[in-house]
């Protein structure tokens, strides 16, 4: 683009030809007042508010869509251009309802403050304002359209980054509505963001909905704790408690977008927590007890068993969204008790795959990418934002192929698309190596695929594959620190009999892990099972002998990694409630007691920096690929021949059961209830075969466990395989995620 | 000779004739003071004494938690907690609460209010027993301005047409 | 799908062979012309969501262009639509009248259907006929005629025709 110079309010820039007007202002700090202008979004120019005069121009032009040129004279503070802008703003306000006592956007709205620095006084209007019918989005977000002022951001908003038109523009002129036309639940798992769009009051959250003022939150940064992206966050709070979270900019990571799962997370955090340090008793009576006693209970449990039964029959089960910090201190209690056995891939139920959590590029390289295979992964669900940056490559022209087990529906054109049971799933991926075509891709191994019994084939194949096609090869884990986690505490060989001790370290064992059945039994047989969790359930209180409560997220500091390896700190936000202490300073003071050498930290900065010294797990893409053997021509499969009547289990986690924080947020969980994920899924054809129809009440059997729950007819589910959410009360009941699954009729 | 004077003087009680005259001045004069608590004083329609959160002749509560009260408090006295009304998802207060030791009858709630609900009454006769009592709840208030509603609707007449 | 018969969805077809493949929704007017024209001259929902699956577009984006248009309906009409012209031209030579004299004869106001289902009386914006100021239009299954310089004697022997 050609250099050129213009002039706005006597100011001389130079910029590039192409750009718009108001583009050029914002880059240098002048403002110009618009509504239906978003930088990520496309040119409207329908709300008029950016009406400056420009020289030689006989009306005046609006910023949004008006390219500069070369030699161009602009007046943003021409008395011409203010009676523009007054004029724009009488006009928007002719319909705009006057109940700003009543709105949430009160405070923060851009109505407001352009009416005030913008607007005039009065109006010459006085007929009757219109009313609109209200619209129903569903449990995420709250409307009232009366306010709506048409600047068209949500529809658009829906029409080029989600993907999906459920929202749009009806009626013409006066009758314009914003609005679903067919009233339904607001599905996609981005939709949150047209809150924050939304200029005015019309779009509002609803679990947020008259519960604060914007003058009275503080606002602080944070990361997200839910997926591997590492969303930047601003959280709200008023007297110490987190009221609401929005997104925060980060243009190379989440731009100005946040999924939905990360911005209404926050409402379980005042659901069922510990808040004092618990130990069960001889009689099996739980007893609040003090920091030091519980935390020297500990110690001489932990040093105990470690007597008894020698140290690698101590295990740490820690939840991939530990913070570096938290796992760190985990691996130097771990070492120091001798015992190798920490594990964070719960969900994995191939015991010889170790997972390279990465992805191997920046996150903001993806949507340059010219081939995208993703290998079981339901993108949309686990990582939106990268789904979402696979979607803008898409768009670019990338060529997408996706190799799942399940169907997932996709808001751009996939090049090719392979749905297979699980146990065609490994002679699929070879197949799909077969065709030469993929040279330079992005391969993407999600979550189901990590999670298949054959995973350490699959990563084998792929790896190898991606070796010859010279493509990047990425692993995305669940958790928002896996790459932390493999950094500090690369996994070593595991031991998945019984141990003796358990830490659960803010994991649920009912929910969380691949086999829940199996990890009850273990834990309801260990002398010693220690939680560190923020939140206690009925199922914790059985297993465990020891709770500790910790700080729950945006109550503790910490470092997360995200998958392309970027390191971002946060603080807390929050204090944490009641007794509940950050998890670095249990294990802090916990690694005193044991006489752990050089553990006196005294913030979690103290812990990264001694945590830089160390030498850590690399996981840049070179490295990745060595150390990868290759057993994709002689691994064999792990699986056993179902029975006649059985049929394979596919389990997933939905972004709503994805861990104990999600898990216990009401708006999410409730928007989910029409994806009926406590049911169990067939393909109609399956359903045929064994005469079942939908919702129908049938019997459940997977090795010794019986379950009772109902049919859910979903083509997404491919002919031969059962479909079960993960981290539902139905799994939470049921043995290994990847096992066989036996239909009784009731 | 001045010795003498004095001597006359404190036979005939003469600085306490010059001291009852006074008192008679003032026997005589229209009074001033009020037999309190018999009498009251008369007070200013505008008077700002304890609070009161008022309703519309159907018996919903007026304040809509709009929160500029609380915002526009020097004092910080006033604590608010909204939410959407269980019945029927309207915006009301959950918590509705003056600390009367942090308050300093400026007035300043009363002139916010975009729906008059928050209103200082011309009440000033009231005291606290126990610790705690000088949190004036959302109920405290709403009874308050149900027992004096007739009064707070005379005051805001009479001051109407001022405003 | 099959609810758009064999006959419209070759209607549509010739207009989506005018214009790109991946542009079918340029087709999106027309198709919901003939859809509409071969159901009782209104849209049901469910026409509008065959119309966007079978041009493969978004259901939203029918529903914003069947809205957009008065000339489609929404809303179940009779079988003759009636569009009054009332825009200047016509208003100066008497539209007023015009609209009086359909009310009265047919039993109905403006933007309503008569009980038998057979007219339905709008107002609508310039027909470009105003050379013969007052005008009408009347529409049966899409195809109609301009009725021009109206008087009261024209409009019976209109509606009389039409019974």
């Amino acid at each position: 683009m050609a250099d050129i110079e213009i002039d706005i309010d006597g100011k001389k820039i130079k910029t590039q030809a192409g750009k718009m007007l108001i583009q050029v202002a914002d880059e240098n700090d002048i403002y110009i007042p618009r509504f239906c202008y978003h930088k990520k979004l496309t040119v409207a120019a329908n709300c008029r508010m950016c009406l400056v005069e420009v020289e030689k121009a006989p009306k005046t032009l609006p910023a949004c869509a008006t390219p500069v040129n070369d030699g161009m004279k602009v007046f943003t503070q021409s008395t011409k251009t203010l009676e523009s802008q007054r004029a724009v703003m009488e006009f928007l306000l002719i319909n705009h309802p006057l109940d700003c006592p009543i709105c949430d956007q009160g405070g923060q709205c851009e109505l407001q403050d352009f009416s005030l620095g913008y607007g005039k006084d009065n109006s010459s209007y006085n007929e009757e304002k219109r009313a609109v019918v209200n619209d129903d989005f569903g449990p995420l977000i709250a409307t009232e359209m009366t306010r709506c002022i048409q600047c068209t951001r949500c529809v658009r908003f829906g029409k080029e980054i989600l993907g999906v038109q459920e929202i749009g523009a009806t009626g013409r002129g006066e009758h314009m509505q914003i609005g679903t036309y067919v009233k339904h639940t607001v599905t996609h798992e981005m939709s949150g963001n047209i809150i924050d769009l939304c200029p005015v009051g019309a779009l509002l959250s609803k679990p947020f909905l008259y519960k604060a003022r914007a003058w009275e939150l503080k606002a602080y940064h944070s990361i997200a704790s839910h997926d591997g992206v590492g969303s930047h966050l601003s959280v709200h709070t008023r007297r110490g408690e987190v009221m609401r979270v929005t997104a925060r900019e980060n243009e190379t990571i989440n731009e100005t977008w946040i999924s939905d799962r990360d911005r209404y997370s926050y409402e379980g955090l005042n659901q069922d927590r510990l808040t004092q340090p618990c130990i069960k008793d001889e009689t099996g009576e739980w007893r609040e007890v003090t920091w030091p006693v519980a935390l020297n209970f500990v110690a001489n449990a932990l040093e105990k068993v470690k007597a008894a039964h020698g140290a690698n029959q101590i295990g740490a089960l820690i939840s991939p969204n530990s913070t570096l910090e938290e796992a760190y201190l985990i691996k130097r209690l771990w070492r120091h008790l001798e015992s190798s056995q920490i594990n964070y891939n719960l969900r994995q139920t191939d015991p010889r795959l170790t997972v390279v959590p990465g992805l191997n590029i920046p996150i903001a390289e993806i949507e340059n990418q010219q081939t995208i295979v993703l290998v079981g992964s339901h993108l949309r669900n686990d990582q939106p934002i990268l789904a979402h940056l696979v979607r803008k490559a898409a768009l670019k022209g990338a060529k997408v192929h996706v190799i799942d087990m399940i169907k997932h529906p996709y808001h751009f054109d996939l090049a090719s698309e392979t749905i297979v049971k699980p146990s065609e799933f490994v002679a699929a991926i070879r197949e799909g190596q077969a065709q030469d075509l993929l040279l330079h891709s992005l391969i993407i191994m999600g979550e189901n695929a990590l999670n298949h019994p054959d995973a350490s084939i699959i990563q084998s194949l792929l790896n190898k594959f991606a070796t010859d096609t010279q493509s990047i090869f990425a692993q995305l884990p669940e958790g928002a620190n896996a790459v932390g986690c493999y950094q500090v505490s690369a996994p070593a060989e595991r031991n998945h009999l019984p141990m003796k001790a358990y830490l659960l370290h803010g994991i649920e064992p009912e929910y969380d892990v691949a086999n829940p059945d199996q990890l009850q039994q273990n834990l309801l047989s260990a002398d010693m099972v220690i939680a560190v969790t923020p939140f206690v359930s009925e199922n914790l209180k059985k297993v465990a002998k020891v709770l500790l409560p910790c700080a729950a997220f945006t109550e503790t500091s910490g470092t997360f990694m995200n998958l392309a390896g970027e390191q971002h700190s946060f603080s807390g936000c929050v204090a944490p409630k009641g007794e509940a202490r950050p998890g670095w300073k249990i294990y802090r003071v916990l690694g005193n007691l044991l006489d752990v050498p050089a553990f006196d930290f005294e913030s979690s900065e103290d812990i990264l920096k001694s945590l830089d010294h160390q030498e850590r797990q690399q996981v840049s893409s070179p490295d990745v690929h060595s150390r990868l053997q290759y057993v994709g021509a002689t691994g064999q499969s792990s699986a056993v021949m179902p029975h006649v009547n059985q049929l394979e289990r596919i389990t997933a986690w939905p972004d709503c059961r994805s861990d104990s924080l999600v898990r216990r947020a009401r708006a999410l969980n409730q928007r989910a209830v029409e994806t009926r994920f406590e049911a169990v899924h067939i393909h109609a054809e399956t359903a045929n075969k064994l005469q079942l129809i939908d919702g129908q009440a049938v019997q459940i059997k997977q090795d010794q466990a019986h379950v009772s729950s109902e049919i859910a007819i979903n083509n997404q589910v491919p002919i031969g395989a059962v479909f079960i959410a993960g981290g539902t009360t139905l799994a939470a009941q049921l043995g290994n995620a990847a096992g066989y699954i036996e239909i009784i009729k009731c | 000779m001045k010795i003498l004077k004095q001597y006359i003087k404190s036979f005939t009680l003469w600085e306490l004739l010059v001291g009852l005259r006074l008192t008679g001045v003032y026997f005589w004069r229209r009074k001033t003071t009020v037999l309190y608590p018999e009498e009251t004083a008369p007070t200013s329609v505008r008077f700002r004494g304890l609070h009161a959160l008022r309703r519309y002749a159907n018996g919903e509560e007026r304040c809509i938690a709009c929160k500029l009260c609380e915002a526009v408090c020097p004092a910080l006295a006033i604590t608010i907690e909204a939410g959407p009304r269980e019945s029927d998802g309207q915006r009301r207060t959950t918590r509705y609460e003056i600390d009367l030791f942090k308050c300093i009858f400026c007035g300043f709630c009363e002139e916010s209010c975009p729906v008059d609900s928050i209103v200082e009454t011309s009440l000033m006769h009231y005291h606290f027993e126990n610790r705690g009592e000088n949190i004036m709840t959302k109920e405290k208030l709403l009874a308050v301005g149900d027992r004096y509603e007739k009064d707070i609707a005379k005051a805001r007449q009479a001051d109407a047409e001022y405003r | 799908m099959n609810i758009l018969s064999h006959e419209i969805c070759n209607e549509i077809d010739q207009w989506t062979a005018k214009f790109p493949k991946d542009k079918k929704q340029s087709a999106v007017l027309a198709a919901l012309h003939i859809v509409q024209n071969h159901n009782d001259g209104w849209l049901r929902r469910e026409l509008l969501d065959a119309v966007a699956d079978y041009l493969e577009i978004p259901k939203m984006a029918v529903y914003e262009v069947a809205s957009f248009y008065s000339m489609f309906d929404l809303k179940e009409t009779g079988k003759y639509k009636i569009n009054v012209c009332t825009n200047i031209s016509c208003l100066l030579r008497g539209s007023e009248g015009v609209v009086k004299h359909f009310e009265k004869r047919l039993g109905i106001s403006l933007g309503e259907t008569t009980p038998d289902g057979k007219f339905t009386l709008r107002e609508v914006e310039c027909l470009a006929a105003c050379v013969n100021a007052p005008v009408c239009q009347v529409l049966c299954k899409g195809k109609g005629d301009y009725q021009v310089d109206l008087t009261p004697e024209k409009i019976d022997t209109l509606l009389e025709g039409l019974k």
